[in-house]
């Protein structure tokens, strides 16, 4: 059987002879590029991350792929958009508006159906198992460019509920590149020097920490020690930029604009830790897993989301910072066509559509089609692999070209059957 | 044409047995062996081993790796001063008789067994008790894979498999990494692309011994009967055979045609124990019991005891002979391939004794190396010539910081007194033990540690307090600065203070005569909070 170009989900297995091909090809190339030069040419241009997860399944059809007046269409209509020719969802007013900066995949075909494996396997870009567990995109993000200068952790997460430090999304690179989540958007738990002690002799006392170590630094593994000297500077960092975390401080006309829901509040933060200079920001929004009465489910919660996404967009572009950051709004499937007897839609990882834009993406690209009735991908299906490749690309690493190293082990960034979507690259 | 798979796995991971002739006799001490085998290799490497570590370093190694917290300032002095040529040996025979070994070891097999994230209470009192009673690793395993809900000895052990037994692909990857050394997670879709070893018929192999297993209403349940397909690569859909992981297949006793009263009556049975929240009645054969039987057969209990013997060495060198600690297969093989054969059949040939392994291991000189190296480049950390950094666990982290900021003198008295002392300073810890993130390889410290040590209230108020047992109270009462410093630095760091610091923290305290009960917290949170505390070194 002939292997499409593409990497498809019912065909996306390799023999070992072509697999060992690739491989040597590409570890070949990974030599000549030093990655620590990709990372401080990336860093220059302070690339960032704006990642909005919708958790449970945005439905694409009241979304970016609207079906309208077909069996599965449900109620709403599309409307036109800033850019001729793409319509979307009558939910989505303000983003339609800011379609000039966007581009939509309409073409997304993935492999779960189910919360526990999608959620997982979409945000660690579903690489080939290697019997290690892969980053997901904003710890990947986090190890490839770094920090930057803002002395801040490198991806922090915006989500509902609680808060604290989530080592799991590093996998294999380690907790120190894990997220740390702000819980409802508040600031990490203990952010705040206790009253009874002053900044001198907070300094005193990391001073004497540092002294202690230095001694015992002396012929040790390094890297271990730098362990400690590196999460007490951030912490101290966080310390410092605590009017991040000062929601008093926002200007009314901001929250009134991004919305005074649970998305528009952390949205705002969001934009914030960007404007800090934070690598990654994920922002999290729960409950859009709409098996029951989804036309009252997604029509209330789109239009939050709108109202958010649409601002922050328009924020990014008027500050500048489209330039270098890439957007990405997603979930971990769509919704299915069919309407169920609950009058919702269940899961559907069989044609699905994100938006992004930003940095590195092409303006007012749409990738692919679905057919008529939006139940299949018309056009060549993209798996979440295909994804990873471009936003890499995006952001100005070449997946061909950098490789992780897990302790000798070299393993690809991305799928390395999976190609980038270059008709949505600038 | 390519070998024969089956040639290839035998001819790989069978020679302990094949040239068993070969390795040294199996009578030699642990400790000899170990030390015999790493230094030959040494001996071809770039790499120079470096010295033994101090005796301050050695008992705080020793009391964490086998107890899980420092020693106290009267532990460290006695050892250290002791001129007997056997104070090692008694020292871990000592720390390895106490009730403070069994928990401790019962928290790392229980984080071993459990992984981070899935920890359920009852696996760690089913350790505690095994490991009290001197189980043996064979039957750990047999009762966590085919455990006995009524049997009260034994309780809890069933979690293992009631927690995981509703993902039968997880149950399959999990016991093969756990008790086996191998991941065969990629088998589940493919032949494994890298490893000729793992083929989609060993995944589902394995998956046979665990299909007739179900949750019936939080009790384990097997019935008489299940099949498990697949979908290979190439061809058309295959029933799988229970096959072992070397290869061995086993065919279950045939069962006659159910009629349909009788599959009724079957359920009916299983329905009422549900009912009636009881174990449902066994099956009359059972195939987890089957596979345990087959894993412990001579020739296929090469990977049983390998990968314990791996996963003790990993534990007490911070480093596996072969790493990553899943991945013992033909084309990963051990930095110490004999080393590991011989270690493994040493556990067969002592029926999988842990207690003899682990005092093996801690008597090698191998493993009292000192972790500081000269020179411009480290050794790999695979050629044993320098001690590993471990991460202390959260536990041994909490309970270390307790035993650090009591006042020494609460620690002596009749050793059952002091043994009593600890135990219930290893039980406060606990709690704040919750706040800290287990260890794993390539570890580092999350920054919400550094916020909680910086600036939480809690590591104020239960470390840093001045109460009648505790440090600061006693330092309270001292009232030369070089006195306090030598106190502080001697509890919590467990060698003297070294000129320098003598100075510097003298100093320190000196310039705040005003304020010195805080000046002595500072300094006090700056030793917890620093690398050197953070680590067994």
């Amino acid at each position: 059987m002939a292997r499409s170009p593409l990497c498809t989900p019912r065909d996306h297995l390799l023999s070992r002879r072509q697999w060992l091909g690739a491989t040597a090809l590409a570890g070949a190339s990974a030599l000549a590029v030093n990655p620590l030069t990709i990372a401080a040419e990336a860093k220059k241009k302070g690339k960032q991350v704006l990642f909005v997860w919708l958790d449970g399944g945005l439905s694409q059809l009241e979304s970016w792929d609207p079906k309208p007046n077909t069996p599965f269409g449900g109620p709403f209509r599309a409307i036109p958009t800033s850019v001729p020719g793409i319509h979307i969802s009558e939910l989505l007013p303000n983003s339609a508006k800011q379609m000039h900066h966007l581009a939509l995949v309409r073409s997304l075909c993935t492999q779960d159906n189910s919360h526990s494996a999608g959620v997982e396997r979409i945000q660690r870009g579903d690489p080939k198992n290697r019997g290690v567990t892969y980053p997901y995109f904003g710890s990947a993000v986090a190890k490839l460019l770094g920090s930057g200068d803002s002395g801040l952790p490198p991806y922090i997460h915006v989500k509902p509920l609680s808060g604290g430090f989530m080592p799991k999304d590093a996998g294999f690179l380690g907790p120190k590149f894990g997220a740390l989540a702000l819980g409802d958007g508040k600031a990490p738990d203990n952010l705040l020097r206790p009253e009874t002690m002053t900044a001198e002799e907070d300094n005193e006392r990391n001073e004497l920490r540092n002294l202690v170590d230095q001694r015992y630094a002396e012929n040790r593994r390094t890297n271990t020690m730098e362990a400690t000297r590196y999460v007490f500077n951030m912490a101290a960092q966080l310390q410092k930029r605590r009017d991040l975390f000062d929601i008093s401080t926002y200007s009314p006309k901001d929250v009134e604009r991004y919305g005074k829901h649970e998305i528009g509040r952390h949205m705002l933060i969001a934009r914030r830790m960007l404007e800090a200079g934070v690598t990654f920001v994920k922002v999290s929004s729960f409950g859009w897993d709409t098996h029951g009465d989804n036309f009252n489910g997604q029509g209330s919660l789109v239009p939050q989301f709108d109202q958010a996404f649409a601002a922050m967009i328009s924020d990014l572009h008027e500050r500048g910072m489209l330039e270098h950051t890439l957007v990405i709004a997603m979930s971990e499937f769509g919704r299915t066509p069919r309407i169920n007897g609950h009058l919702g839609r269940d899961h559907w990882p069989e044609a699905w559509s994100l938006a992004m834009g930003g940095t590195g993406i092409k303006k007012g690209a749409v990738v692919g089609k679905t057919n008529d009735k939006g139940t299949f991908v018309a056009t060549d299906e993209h798996d979440i692999g295909h994804l990873f490749h471009t936003w890499f690309r995006a952001l100005g690493i070449d997946p061909k070209k950098t490789e992780y190293d897990n302790e000798g082990q070299p393993l690809p960034i991305a799928h390395e059957g999976c190609k980038p979507l270059t008709e949505a690259l600038a | 044409m390519r070998p024969n798979r089956l040639v290839l796995l035998l001819a790989t991971i069978l020679p302990s047995f094949t040239v068993a002739a070969d390795l040294l006799p199996p009578d030699r001490p642990i400790e000899s062996v170990i030390d015999h085998y790493i230094d030959a290799r040494l001996a071809t490497s770039k790499s120079k081993a470096v010295d033994q570590a101090d005796d301050y370093t050695l008992i705080r190694r020793l009391t964490l790796d086998l107890v899980g917290r420092i020693p106290t300032p009267a532990e460290s002095k006695a050892f250290v001063e002791s001129k007997d040529a056997k104070k090692r040996e008694q020292l871990v025979d000592r720390l390895m008789a106490s009730g403070a070994f069994v928990r401790h070891q019962a928290n790392q097999f229980d984080a071993m067994i459990s992984g981070p994230s899935s920890r359920t209470s009852g696996i760690r009192d089913y350790l505690v008790k095994a490991l009290g009673s001197n189980k043996s690793w064979d039957v750990i395993f047999r009762e966590l894979l085919v455990p006995n809900d009524d049997d009260a000895a034994t309780k809890g052990s069933g979690e293992y498999l009631k927690t995981r037994i509703t993902d039968l692909d997880r149950v399959t990857n999990d016991v093969s990494v756990t008790f086996f050394g191998v991941n065969v997670s990629c088998a589940q879709c493919h032949d494994h692309p890298l490893v000729q070893d793992w083929k989609q018929d060993h995944f589902f192999g394995m998956k046979s011994f665990f299909a007739r297993s179900f949750d019936n209403g939080g009790f384990l349940a097997e019935r008489d009967d299940a099949t498990v397909k697949f979908k290979p690569t190439k061809g058309p859909e295959k029933t799988a055979k229970m096959m072992f992981l070397t290869g061995k297949t086993f065919n279950p006793p045939a069962r006659k045609e159910q009629t349909k009263e009788e599959e009724i009556k079957e359920r009916q049975k299983f329905e009422q124990a549900k009912k009636d929240k009881k174990s449902p009645p066994p099956p009359s054969f059972s195939a987890r019991a089957k596979l345990v039987e087959i894993a412990l057969q001579t020739e296929e209990a090469v990977f049983f005891s390998k990968a314990i013997s791996n996963r003790l060495w990993h534990r007490f060198l911070g480093y596996g002979l072969v790493m990553p600690l899943d991945q013992m297969h033909s084309e990963n093989p051990a930095s110490h391939p004999e080393l590991l054969q011989w270690l493994g059949r040493d556990m067969a040939n002592h029926q999988y004794d842990l207690r003899r392994m682990i005092r093996g291991i801690v008597l090698s000189k191998t493993y009292s190396r000192s972790s500081k190296w000269t020179g411009d480049i480290p050794p790999a950390p695979g050629v044993f010539a320098v001690a590993q950094l471990k991460p202390l666990t959260p536990m041994q982290l909490a309970a270390s910081m307790r035993v650090a900021v009591a006042d020494p003198a609460t620690f002596e008295g009749k050793p059952e007194d002091v043994e009593k002392r600890l135990e219930s300073i290893e039980n406060s810890a606990r709690g704040f033990a919750g706040n800290i993130a287990a260890p794993t390889d390539d570890f580092q410290i999350g920054v919400s540690e550094a916020l909680l040590f910086s600036n939480s209230d809690r590591v104020e108020k239960e470390f840093l307090n001045d109460g009648g047992d505790r440090l600061i109270g006693k330092l309270k009462t001292i009232k030369d600065p070089t006195q306090a410093v030598e106190l502080m630095i001697s509890s919590t760091l467990c060698r003297p203070a070294t000129p320098d610091e003598k100075k510097l923290l003298t100093e320190y305290l000196q310039r705040r005569t005003d304020r010195s009960a805080d000046a002595q917290r500072q300094i006090l949170w700056s030793l917890l909070s620093g690398a050197e505390f953070r680590f067994n070194y």
